[in-house]
């Protein structure tokens, strides 16, 4: 079985249904790469996966690792190896970005962390994205940039080692640089973490650099197409046109 | 003995007009106090102040015409039962860094009051800070008042850090006038105390003064915290923000009353208080009355409040990264009352509040 | 020197005119037991109902008056006469109505309103009903809209019996006691089950005595699944002695049933408005307070929410604008009991011309109420600096799972707003109007068109010609 499998899985906000009949299954290691013109519900499907309460499950599962989850809360689900880099990042004054990140690891592994292994990690961590190791003493995303918090983003990613990650939307308001920054510890996740993905994005600079298993088009809640790689080039030359 | 009273009553069922202190009270004279470092340029007069010749008696006799926002009946009780106070005086034009600490250290079974009067005279600044421990399993009554003044362009902070034992009753009431460009700054951590009253009156006269209030409380296991905000805007462009922040938790009680009080002529003046409170049990009281009082056009007044449990966008953040609802909680609060403590800026305080809240969260 | 926009009191010459009282029934002054009793008597009232008066007179007698709020000492109850009769029984038909009652109601535009976008009216003059009108269609949907004596007889009696002051009852405050013991006239509405009305029904109360009081008492009881949007508007004429109205309106909102209470007061300066208003909502139901308060010398107005039912909504909408010798107190009470209750206030205040307003509120959540939701919002605007503007929300709650927000402010019109206006070419006055204007929109759009378009005209007549 799949790493994650979603079997015809409808989706409702408000009593809207966003998504319609989605299946998709994920493999151990896999690069998965969700796009879609505005409104078509990808980060809805982002937020179902990690058990926003905001956006309800009206119909079919969620299995990941062979469990359903589709009943169980997003810690539960972060637990269990799941992660998302959120489009807006929570600001919280009060609490680091090491500390929070140190508990989080502690929250899920239950077990002390070792301090030198993580300031080691950590700091090995914030080079390759080039992050500044000052910010590791900062509040929690409080006074970042845009750029700055979606690195923060990707360093938990790396820190937290989960074996699938959906990224919604990582790359949107970055300029070149930071893409580049990003796309490097997507990179570094893929190899060496052996880590699975959805990369949800509407554009395809992110996505340059990376392996691409399968390719998904999302329209008006529904997967219209799916693909290999190259679906990524084909949509950069003639958009979204030929599936509205 | 009626404290906290409202500067506009509203209905009484809500039983926030005032509050009461129903316990007799009967003082034993014990607890001792450690003034750490003097800086320089700073004068501590003790065992009251009329005769030691340090200050000016007339700005001795304005300071202590100042009404705390305990009210009235608190204020004639520390007359009755103090025969001095500690005054500390910055010097004129003198500004320092260095922090003045005092640290009341209280045990089982004390019973005291004590006054204080800090002035900041004209251009000077200065830092104080008051602490007060006893161990947690300690009861007793301690009772505070702090009357500031700070003249042109001067600068007063203070920092009060109240840690006391959860069978202590205290009471804390404040008084400040500030000058001409004169700046108060007050940071307040109310962490113990079975019953805890705190009134704070900060009377911004001179133009362009300011007041800047940072409070962070945390009631658990039955703790009841009563507080009364009084900022007087009469200066024209004075500016005030106010910001409370603390969790409840199982059977604990909090009033919050936060009076803005825009005064006619105080053209230009700005005014905001903002409360977060969490409440992570069922069985808690939260009560907030934010009051704006307006008696001029010219002016900006504002306030908000959120209460209750996690916001569902932090909540499902903090999940995401494997936090349970009742860990986001518990590291929610510590971040609020954090971000409190990290203005306080001096190691050993800020070490006594990171080992109280700890144990707290044991 | 800045300049600073004059905002003239609203015009009131449309509602200010008076008729001669000659030949109604005036009862002396004051309030004694006698008084009370001669009032039951001439009501016919029923046993239980002269019983209940004189309890309450009992209870009024006891009570103090608030020590919170504005000032009421001005007000004498030895002066106030409570019951006045106009020389007329209650008809059915316009034409019957006395020519200078109906004159004063055609001038407030009433049957014409009825004419065109009411499904019923009931127009009440000084202490009694002077006209009932229901249209046929609303008739046969089993909607009852009556006065208030016609019910406590008629077929609906043990109805009335079972919730007439049961939501506010005389114990309340002083002047619901009063109340209790001195109401007259008002309207009665029963909705059946699952009847939706699509067009609202209206009451208009004119006190055109001279120191009288009004007490009008509003039942209006909506069943399951039922929907009501009624309106109520009042006025009066100014005379130089005070005038007080202790109306009461108990709602009853039943399981999924919805209300929605329009209510345009703009009594005269010399009254005393000291009124109760309050609605209890079962499973699913949901109140819409909408309240502008104009008029009066005093005011005490806070419609209150009794959200009982599991998943009940409450929302209350107000604008209030205090001008000279104004002194208006208003706001509202969420009292959330129920669990998924939601309570929602959005609140505007304007002062100006020494007029003071106040805003009061109270938002409860008991520790039953789980997953309440209540959020307040209040703004104010003050036009000058000889007004006054002060705001006093309380919040009491009592569970941790809720969510509560609360936000105010107060300010005068941002000179960059109006800049900007002038910047494309729009007069000072004209710039200042279409702010003032679009403050009070949040509220103006939710009131019948009518109201809302007489609202923004008076607020641009006013803004004009006056800036100095």
């Amino acid at each position: 079985m799949a790493l994650l499998e979603i079997k015809n899985l409808s989706v409702s906000v408000e009593d809207n249904e966003i998504l319609k009949d989605i299946t998709l299954s994920i493999g151990k290691g896999e690069t998965h790469v969700l796009m879609g013109p505005n409104g078509a519900g990808k980060s809805t499907l982002g937020n179902a996966l990690m058990g926003n309460p905001v956006y309800k499950i009206t119909g079919g599962n969620i299995y990941f690792n062979g469990l359903d989850i589709r009943e169980e809360t997003a810690d539960k689900r972060a637990k269990a190896g799941m992660f998302m880099s959120f489009q807006n990042p929570l600001e919280v004054p009060g609490i680091s970005l090491s500390s929070f990140i140190r508990n989080a690891i502690t929250q899920q592994t239950q077990e002390k962390v070792k301090f030198s292994q993580y300031r080691k990690d950590l700091a090995a961590n914030m080079e390759l994205l080039n992050f500044d190791e000052s910010y590791k003493d900062r509040d929690l995303n409080v006074g970042f940039s845009g750029g700055e918090k979606k690195k923060a983003e990707i360093l938990q990613l790396l820190m937290l080692k989960p074996k699938f990650a959906i990224l919604d939307e990582t790359d949107s308001g970055l300029d070149v640089d930071a893409v580049r920054t990003v796309s490097e510890g997507i990179r570094e996740y893929q190899k060496y973490q052996d880590g699975a993905l959805l990369i949800i994005t509407h554009a395809t600079k992110i996505l340059e650099s990376l392996h691409v298993d399968k390719t998904h088009i999302l329209v008006k809640g529904r997967i219209v197409e799916s693909g290999d790689g190259s679906l990524v080039d084909e949509i950069n030359e003639h958009g979204f046109e030929k599936y509205m | 003995m009626k404290l906290n009273k409202l500067p506009t009553l509203t209905w009484n069922f809500l039983k926030l007009n005032d509050a009461v202190l129903d316990e007799k009270i009967t003082l034993n004279g014990r607890g001792k106090s450690v003034i750490r470092n003097i800086p320089n340029g700073v004068i501590v007069g003790n065992g009251g102040c009329d005769n030691c010749g340090i200050c000016d008696p007339s700005t001795l006799e304005d300071i202590r015409k100042l009404k705390t926002g305990l009210g009235d009946e608190a204020d004639s009780f520390f007359e009755s039962v103090c025969d001095g106070s500690l005054t500390i005086r910055a010097k004129r034009d003198i500004k320092v860094e260095e922090p003045l600490c005092i640290n009341y250290e209280l045990a089982d079974g004390d019973k005291n009051a004590v006054k204080q009067e800090i002035i900041a005279e004209e251009g000077s600044s200065i830092t104080v800070i008051m602490d007060y421990s006893s161990k947690r399993s300690d009861s007793g009554f301690f009772a505070v008042q702090t009357k500031l003044k700070a003249e042109k362009g001067a600068k007063i902070r203070l920092v009060k850090i109240e840690l006391l034992g959860r069978g202590f009753t205290g009471m804390d009431g404040i008084a400040a006038q500030a000058g001409e460009d004169a700046e108060i700054e007050l940071i307040q951590m109310e962490l113990g105390c079975g019953k805890n009253y705190v009134g704070v009156d900060i009377e911004l006269d001179g133009k362009r003064s300011s007041f800047t209030g940072n409070t962070g409380y945390l009631c658990i296991n039955g703790q009841k915290l009563d507080m009364n905000y009084y900022i007087g805007h009469t200066g024209k462009k004075s500016v005030s923000s106010l910001n409370v922040t603390g969790a409840l938790r199982d059977g604990s009680c909090k009033n919050f009353r936060g009076t803005i009080d825009l005064k006619h002529g105080a053209k230009g003046a700005k005014g905001d208080e903002q409360e977060s409170a969490l409440l992570l049990s069922d069985n808690v009281i939260n009560k907030t009355l934010p009051i704006i009082l307006c008696d001029e056009d010219d002016v900006e007044g504002s306030h908000g409040a959120t209460i209750g449990r996690l916001s569902q966008d932090v909540l499902f953040y903090m999940q995401s990264r494997g936090f349970s609802e009742h860990e986001a909680e518990v590291l929610m609060t510590r971040a609020q009352l954090n971000s409190v403590r990290g203005m306080i800026g001096d190691e050993k305080s800020v070490g006594a509040i990171s080992q109280y809240l700890e144990e707290a969260f044991e | 020197m800045r300049e600073r926009s004059e905002v003239n009191d609203i015009d009131r010459s449309a509602y200010d005119f008076k008729d001669s009282e000659e030949g109604f029934y005036r009862i002396k002054e004051g309030l004694t037991r006698q008084i009370v009793e001669q009032i039951s008597e001439e009501k016919h009232d029923p046993e239980w109902m002269r019983q209940f008066r004189l309890r309450s007179l009992d209870i009024y007698n006891e009570l103090k008056v608030t020590d919170w709020g504005p000032d009421i000492s001005g007000l004498n109850m030895d002066d106030i006469v409570t019951y006045v009769r106009p020389n007329t029984k209650m008809s059915a038909k316009w034409e019957e109505v006395p020519e200078d009652i109906k004159n004063t109601f055609e001038r407030l535009g009433i049957p014409q309103a009825e004419r065109e976008s009411l499904a019923g009216v009931g127009a009440q003059y000084d202490s009694e009903l002077v006209y009932h009108n229901v249209k046929d269609e609303v008739s046969k949907t089993g909607v009852i809209y009556t006065d208030m004596e016609s019910a406590l007889t008629g077929e609906y009696a043990d109805m009335v019996k079972d919730h007439f002051m049961k939501l506010v009852p005389p114990t309340d405050h002083k002047f619901a006691a009063l109340h209790g013991a001195v109401w007259s006239g008002g309207s009665f509405v029963y909705v059946p089950p699952g009847v939706k009305l699509d067009i609202p029904l209206q009451s208009y109360f004119r006190l055109n005595a001279a120191g009288a009081g009004q007490f009008e008492h509003t039942l209006i009881i909506v069943s399951e699944g039922a929907d009501l949007h009624f309106i109520e508007g009042c006025s009066a004429p100014k005379y130089n002695v005070a005038n007080l109205h202790a109306g009461c309106v108990e709602l009853y909102v039943g399981k999924n049933a919805r209300l929605r209470y329009s209510t345009i007061e703009n009594w005269s300066k010399n009254m005393y408005n000291l009124n109760t208003k309050r609605a209890l909502c079962e499973d699913g139901a949901t109140i819409e307070w909408i309240s502008g308060s104009f008029g009066s010398h005093v005011s005490y107005l806070y419609p209150s929410s009794v959200l009982k039912g599991k998943g009940s909504h409450a929302e209350f909408t107000g604008i209030t604008f205090a001008g000279k010798g104004q002194n208006l107190d208003t706001g509202a009470k969420m009292i959330h009991i129920g669990e998924d209750t939601s309570s929602f206030i959005n609140t505007k205040s304007i002062s100006k011309d020494g007029g003071i307003s106040t805003y009061r509120s109270s938002v409860t959540v008991n520790e039953k109420a789980k997953n309440a939701k209540a959020s307040v919002s209040c703004a104010s605007l003050m036009l000058d600096d000889i007004s006054r503007s002060d705001t006093v929300p309380a919040m009491d709650i009592r569970t941790g799972q809720c969510d509560i927000g609360h936000e105010a402010k107060i300010g005068r019109i941002s000179d960059d707003a109006v800049f900007y206006l002038m910047s494309r070419g729009i007069s000072e006055e004209d710039a200042k109007a279409m702010i003032v204007s679009g403050f009070a929109d949040p509220v103006s759009k939710e009131l019948p068109l009518e109201y809302a378009v007489e609202m923004n005209n008076l607020i641009r007549l006013e803004m004009k010609g006056a800036i100095g």
